[in-house]
């Protein structure tokens, strides 16, 4: 079942723009044209409002704070007002994050994802990610139902990645979480394990990415 | 002219009734004195010799002979006669006698009681001439002898302690008066008013309390009002007048100047506050002359501030017209260039829609840091302290050059710590900062480089760093880098070497917020800058 996102935008253009975007990219959209309609609009079922700001009828805040009040889905404003004071008040009105107009529609798509990324299930103890099934506790690794052999530096850079799939974790972050202070680790002795890593994870070797400028990731691919 | 109108108007109407209390006061004072002056008599005259006479003559007191010169008949004489025994001293001896002549040639005995012969007995000046001889030592007797009257219009009545004269003549004693001796007042007094003929009834009880004269009632009539006398009534009025016109005296220099003040305010007001009225003395209007020279002053400071930002919003606008037309212009060409491929059934070229998304999105950031220039620019005197997050804001500007990185063929990554950052400062010019910066490294990349943006919690600081691998730029530029001062010829070339409008924001916004921005070259090649400044301790903020 696809996710519903609520539309709401007066220019007929642009609306149709991100609503093709949007379904493109497999949520279903509805669209609402003038804030009044929005005031009255149900929100049960939605997973995300995409609200600009600037609105006929109804007043964007005014459309902002009644779905604040009645429901906790996120809230994606668009502004295109380059204004430092809307920007903070639609903020402190419960928005979620905000993009300016212009956008590109992978911006846009990209803020969108971000709101719906949601924590991998099983909390801290146990981390599903694409073929990774890591039981933290235990401290095993699962790779397509068979059991992986990880030194502990292996299994502790796997799992601040895993922790965060997608996003680029510092060097710097990785050997404070990674190395034992003692053993004096340095960033050439976390190449060290990244190599080894990657060597003993076969295939899957290649979703552990070097960052350039910054250091490692998890393949988002990998993720969703 | 119309407030010392008003102040004269003023001043008459207060004294005006102040005059009229005066009068009404002054007149109650006067007829207290006069009910005095009577009360006094009457015991005086009572006293000395009065009452004797009335016990005397109970039926005709104080009448005792007929009215005028009182024609004594040898009994009332011989009656009178011991009454003023006492007082043979003051009496001229030879007057003293031939009364007492007169008395004898009645016989012997002057207590015996003789009928009364029908006649004066005396001849009428006799009557007078006794009359003299009891006053003025006497004045009581004297006075009643001649009858009701002691002075012009006054009468006399003697009563009983029950209220009843012994003498037919008298007038019924006044019930009200009568009321209230009988709740024990020693003397009390009212006023009658017949036909406007106002008359003063004083009542006053004898300190004997017995005989024919235990009380006696004194009518008078009441003393003219004051108002009458010509001397109080003009006085009152010249009083009234004098006040008037002082006071219209007094008013006049003050309204002069603030006559002049007026003057002087309009013409300031008309010339657009540009000049301050002349201030004179040290009272309250050289006070209210200060005061609209401070507030002019505000004013002209006010108009000043608002035709800068005019001035700033209008360059701007022209600006942003000029700048505008320019990309706008090159983005028609690649977009009918594209039509005319899709027209005659080519593939579209790559390369005129990778340069058309090159355009809007410099249109775009143009616009966005021109808005910036403006507020800079235009001196915004509130500094914004609002939470500002960065990892968000990080987020937000990598989504933002994606599309152009990829375009590109440049790898654009980041890392952002995963409790939130948060710093104070404004979002909107941060972010512009920002993006100026990694555009910077974007644009200014080989193709196939990289840039790489990490935010980082450095103790109670944050390290915002862009890197990228492209050509960097040479020892001495790179001081400079960012420090050129903004021109708006600057955001109208092109900028091939594109590090000038962008990256000046960028600093500009930094120094705005009292962050740190050092650029510096990476080995082997590339170039780092580096945002610091404050961070919100984690947990200060949602």
């Amino acid at each position: 079942v696809a996710e519903r996102i609520l539309l709401v935008e007066d220019d007929e253009p642009l609306g149709t723009q991100v609503c093709r975007h949007l379904a493109r990219s497999g949520y279903s959209v509805d669209w609402l044209r003038d804030g009044d309609a929005a005031l009255a609009a149900p929100l049960d079922g939605l997973v995300l409002v995409v609200l600009d700001l600037m609105l006929p009828g109804a007043y964007g805040m005014d459309v902002l704070k009644r779905v604040r009040k009645e429901s906790g889905v996120p809230v994606l404003v668009l502004s295109a007002r380059n204004d430092t004071a809307d920007k903070v008040r639609a903020l402190r009105l419960g928005a979620d994050d905000y993009v300016t107009k212009p956008f590109w529609p992978e911006e846009l798509l990209a803020r969108v994802r971000a709101r719906l990324r949601r924590p991998a299930l099983g909390g801290e103890e146990r981390l599903r990610v694409g073929p990774f099934a890591i039981d933290v506790a235990g401290r095993r690794l699962e790779l397509e139902g068979r059991r992986c052999e990880l030194t502990r530096a292996e299994f502790d850079f796997l799992v601040a990645l895993a922790r965060r799939p997608g996003a680029a974790i510092r060097r710097e972050d990785l050997v404070e979480e990674v190395l034992l202070p003692s053993r004096n680790g340095s960033e050439r002795t976390l190449d060290a394990h990244a190599s080894r890593l990657r060597r003993k994870l076969g295939p899957h070797g290649r979703h552990v990415r070097t960052v350039w400028g910054i250091g490692y990731r998890l393949d988002a691919e990998v993720a969703s | 002219v119309r407030l010392r109108r008003r102040l004269a108007l003023t001043t008459l109407l207060s004294a005006a009734p102040l005059a009229a209390l005066l009068l009404a006061y002054q007149g109650v004072v006067r007829r207290r004195a006069h009910v005095d002056a009577l009360r006094e008599t009457a015991l005086s005259v009572m006293e000395s010799g009065g009452r004797q006479v009335c016990e005397a003559f109970p039926t005709r007191f104080p009448a005792i002979g007929t009215a005028g010169p009182v024609p004594l008949t040898v009994e009332d004489a011989s009656k009178i006669l011991p009454l003023v025994s006492g007082l043979e001293d003051e009496i001229p001896p030879e007057v003293l006698d031939a009364v007492k002549e007169a008395l004898g040639s009645t016989g012997e005995k002057p207590n015996e009681p003789k009928p009364k012969t029908e006649g004066p007995e005396t001849p009428s000046d006799d009557g007078a001439t006794f009359s003299a001889v009891l006053g003025p030592a006497s004045v009581g007797v004297a006075t009643i002898v001649d009858g009701p009257t002691v002075d012009s219009g006054v009468e006399m009545w003697a009563y009983h302690r029950d209220f009843r004269s012994s003498n037919p003549d008298a007038p019924p004693f006044p019930p009200g008066l009568r009321a209230a001796m009988e709740r024990g007042d020693a003397d009390v007094s009212d006023v009658l008013d017949v036909a406007g003929q106002e008359t003063i009834r004083v009542a006053v009880a004898m300190p004997w309390r017995e005989g024919p004269a235990s009380i006696v009632l004194v009518l008078a009539p009441a003393p003219p009002p004051a108002a009458a006398d010509a001397v109080v009534r003009w006085g009152l009025v010249a009083i009234c007048l004098a006040l008037v016109g002082t006071i219209w005296l007094a008013a006049g220099p003050v309204v002069a100047r603030i006559l002049r003040l007026e003057a002087g305010m309009r013409a300031s007001a008309a010339g657009g506050y540009a000049h301050d009225v002349e201030v004179t003395g040290r009272d309250e209007v050289a006070g209210l002359a200060r005061a609209f020279n401070e507030a002019g002053a505000q004013v002209r400071r006010h108009v000043a501030k608002v035709e800068e930002r005019e001035g700033a919003l209008r360059r701007f606008v022209a600006d942003t017209t000029h700048d505008v037309m320019i990309p706008l212009t090159v983005l028609q060409g690649h977009l009918s260039d594209v039509r005319d491929h899709a027209r005659r059934g080519e593939a579209v070229p790559p390369d005129a829609v990778r340069a058309g998304l090159e355009e809007t999105h410099y249109l775009g950031s143009l616009l966005q840091n021109l808005s910036v220039v403006a507020k800079l620019e235009g001196g915004e005197p509130e500094r914004r302290r609002e939470p500002v997050d960065l990892g968000r804001l990080v987020e937000r500007v990598v989504e933002r050059h994606r599309p152009l990185a990829r375009a590109r063929s440049v790898s654009l990554d980041h890392a952002v710590p995963r409790q939130p950052l948060t710093t104070e400062g404004d979002v909107t010019l941060l972010e512009q900062a920002v993006n100026n910066v990694v555009h910077n490294a974007v644009r200014h990349n080989d193709d196939g480089g990289h840039v790489a943006v990490t935010l980082a919690r450095a103790g109670d600081r944050f390290v915002l760093r862009v890197a990228d691998d492209g050509p960097g730029v040479s020892g001495e530029d790179l001081e400079r880098l960012g420090t050129r001062r903004f021109r708006s010829d600057a955001a109208r070339t092109r900028d091939p070497g594109g590090r000038g409008l962008g990256l000046h924001i960028a600093r500009r916004v930094a120094e705005h917020h009292g962050f740190d921005l050092a650029f510096r070259n990476r080995a082997p090649r590339g170039l780092e800058a580096a945002i610091e400044g404050p961070a919100v301790a984690p947990g200060a903020t949602r």
